[in-house]
Order: structure tokens, then C-alpha cells, then sequence
């Protein structure tokens, strides 16, 4: 679980509650933010942020999107030819359409990797299914290897089956995973100030670059 | 319905738990998948839906939905997608999904295979997520990519139907779920 791969200093000083709500934040900022250069710094320090925050980013992935999200949009011309090539014309206001639109997609789901921790605690039932079902997840993970390449359906349904007759002694027991109980559940002095500056900068930001 | 003895029946888990368990397992074969190198990155197989499938015949519709919210919440809690498009392509492809394989289940009853079942979920989960990312991501002129992605999809449906078939022919666990589920959920058994 990404847990494991998380900054120590982010996960001692920055509840999962506080990462949510600066996430809440910051994407009306994000959102409304409509210039290109701001747009790329923005990518760039979410990405770092999601690193930081113990996500693999998948950058194949990701170039792929923006380089097909950027090409499905130059198909539909606008604004200064650039170059062409037989009946294509590469234009600006195409290219720069595709690019911003492509970033603010991606920028969105490295917004998401960091805001959304694995150890957040949703309220209500579904919360407590949810809480249950981690607990599940990290007990299949921590027996993986009990799974044999050659037979992993008959290995598999055996490790299901122990599993299962684990839960049905822990009928009443709150079911915590290990990950969770060593993140912080409130946030430091200096986890919240850190916190605030990335979440006001987007809005200073915005403001300055507004037309 | 099966009789259980109350040495059995004290160990029974709760349907909270018997949930959670099918949504850590879909949230494992996630992470399976995960590993697995694709040529193209939007390409998926699916194998979280197998213990949707597997359960599909004796589950109550309500259930289903709930084992499959979980499922695409676990996976967005996990991966971080939570408040991205992700996850709102894999709830609203989920949610279809779950959707037409109900109805194909009470329309076809036994006579429709895992097979068919999952392929028809596949076909409704790729045509609802082509949809949206045409619709909000790509832009109109990409409905050229519709035909192979779905050909793609339909083949994975196939795939993940067939492990499910012999998942659920190998299986000493399903049955224990199915018989614990039906002692939890009484109307279950009709």
C-alpha cells in the first residue's frame, strides 16, 4: 500500500482529513486557473507532491494521455498555422488548447493521489465497511505468498477460506489495518502551515493571473 | 437450506463482513492486474469483477451494488483517484456494468453462461466509459478509437468470465460464502 512509500514527515505531521480538505481547496483554484504557464507549474508541483506523498505516478501513462488528448484536439484547427504537413495544419490555438485541457486532466488526478490517502476514514456504514474491508485487503497481502504460481486457483480459494474463518471470530473487533494506525490522526503546527502555503498559493496564483 | 451446526453457525461473519472480504478480494485482483505490463495504458482486463461474478447468482441486487461501491471506492482510496475523472469513469462504467449483468442474469437464468454474463457487463462498463471520455476528455473526433477499444473490452470480458467459471467449479470458499449469506439474507434463498 502506498502507506509504506509515504514522505515519514507527511505521514507523522499530516493527518488524511487535512490532505482531503486541502485537496477540497485547492481545486476551485485549479479549475478556474485558464493560463498555460501556471497550468505546467502546477502539474509539476502536484506530481512532485503525489512522489512525496508515496504514489507511483506512471509516467508512461500519463504522457500517453496528454500526447493523445493534445493530437485528438489538433484534428480540429483554430488560431496561427503553425506547420503543414499535406492536408494537416498544425495550429496554435488548437495545440494550446489540447495541451492545457490535457495537463488540467492529469493535474487533476495528481491533485487526487495526494489529497486521497489510504488511511481516510470515511463516516457511517460505508465508512466502517470500508475500514473492514482494508482490514481484508491487508491480510490477503500479508499472506500473498501462500499463493503458488502453478495452482493459484486452489491456492488462492484456501487463503480466502482462512481469511474467512478469521472474520468470523472478529465479529464485534474494529477492524484496523496496521498502516492506519501509524499516520497521524490530527495534524502538526507546521503540517498545517505547510499545508495552507500550497493551498494559498494556487489562489494567489489565480488572482495574479487573472485578466 | 443447508443445515449448520451452531459451532458453524457462531463463526458465521457478518454480512459486513462477508462484503468486506469479496471487496478485498476484487481490490487484490486489482492490484494483480496491476502488474500486469499493457501495451496501451487505458487497456483493461477487469479482473477485480471476478468476485462480483462469482457472486452475482446469489447475492440480492442491493448487495451486488454495495460490493461493487466498495470496490470502486477501496480502488480509489488506494490509487488516490478518489476525487479525479478516474473515478468517476470506474464508478459510472461499474454501476452499468452491474447493471446489464443483473439483467442478463434474470433474463437469461441458468441458461446464460459466466461467460455471457461478463461479457455483457465489459460491453456496457467500455461503452459508458468510451462515452464519457469522448464526451469530456477527448473530444468528438475520437470516436474513431471506439471499435478497437471496445473489441478490446468485449475479449477481456470474455477472459474474466472463463476465469470466473472456473473459479467458482474449483471453489471450497464460495460455497461457505453462498451458505453463510443465505443463513444472513433468509429471502436470498428463494
Amino acid at each position: 500500500m502506498s502507506l509504506r512509500r509515504q514522505h515519514p514527515w507527511m505521514l507523522g505531521n499530516i493527518s488524511a482529513r487535512l490532505l482531503l480538505w486541502a485537496g477540497i481547496l485547492v481545486l476551485p483554484a485549479y479549475l478556474v486557473q485558464s493560463n498555460l504557464l501556471v497550468r505546467i507549474v502546477q502539474v509539476v508541483l502536484f506530481a512532485y507532491l503525489a512522489t512525496l506523498a508515496g504514489k507511483r505516478l506512471q509516467w508512461f501513462y500519463f504522457t500517453t494521455i496528454i500526447i493523445t488528448i493534445t493530437l485528438f484536439h489538433l484534428l480540429v484547427p483554430s488560431g496561427v498555422v503553425l506547420a503543414s504537413v499535406g492536408g494537416f495544419r498544425l495550429t496554435l490555438g488548437a495545440l494550446r488548447t489540447g495541451l492545457f485541457k490535457a495537463l488540467t486532466i492529469v493535474g487533476m488526478v495528481f491533485i487526487s493521489l495526494v489529497a486521497v490517502r489510504a488511511d481516510l476514514r470515511l463516516p457511517g456504514r460505508f465508512g466502517m465497511l470500508l475500514g473492514r474491508m482494508f482490514w481484508s485487503f491487508e491480510q490477503i497481502m500479508e499472506n500473498r505468498g501462500e499463493l503458488e504460481a502453478r495452482r493459484p486457483f486452489l491456492s488462492g480459494d484456501r487463503l480466502l477460506l482462512s481469511l474467512y474463518d478469521r472474520l468470523g471470530t472478529m465479529e464485534e473487533r474494529h477492524a484496523e489495518t496496521q498502516g492506519r494506525k501509524a499516520t497521524a490522526a490530527t495534524s502538526s503546527l507546521s503540517g498545517i502551515v505547510i499545508v495552507l502555503i500550497i493551498v494559498v498559493a494556487q489562489w494567489v496564483m489565480l488572482v495574479v493571473t487573472l485578466p | 437450506m443447508d443445515t449448520v451446526s451452531p459451532v458453524q453457525s457462531s463463526h458465521t461473519p457478518s454480512l459486513a463482513n462477508i462484503l468486506a472480504i469479496l471487496a478485498a478480494t476484487a481490490m487484490f485482483f486489482s492490484t494483480l492486474e496491476y502488474l500486469v505490463p499493457k501495451p496501451v495504458p487505458f487497456l483493461r482486463i477487469g479482473l477485480a469483477n471476478i468476485p462480483i461474478l462469482v457472486t452475482l447468482r446469489f447475492l440480492r441486487p442491493r448487495h451486488v451494488v454495495a460490493l461493487a461501491l466498495l470496490k470502486v471506492a477501496g480502488q480509489g482510496l488506494i490509487n488516490g483517484t478518489l476525487a479525479s475523472y478516474v473515478f468517476l469513469f470506474s464508478l459510472f462504467g461499474t454501476l452499468a456494468s452491474i447493471a446489464v449483468m443483473l439483467a442478463a442474469m434474470r433474463l437469461g437464468g441458468e441458461r446464460i453462461s459466466l461467460v455471457g454474463i461478463s461479457t455483457a457487463g465489459a460491453l456496457a462498463s467500455n461503452v459508458v466509459q468510451v462515452t464519457l471520455s469522448v464526451l469530456f476528455i477527448f473530444g468528438p473526433q475520437s470516436w474513431v478509437i471506439a471499435p478497437p477499444f471496445l473489441l478490446v473490452g468485449t475479449v477481456a470480458g470474455v477472459l474474466v468470465g472463463l476465469l470466473s467459471e472456473r473459479f467458482v467449479r474449483v471453489s471450497l470458499w464460495l460455497p461457505r460464502v453462498q451458505r453463510d449469506y443465505r443463513e444472513l439474507v433468509p429471502e436470498a434463498s428463494r
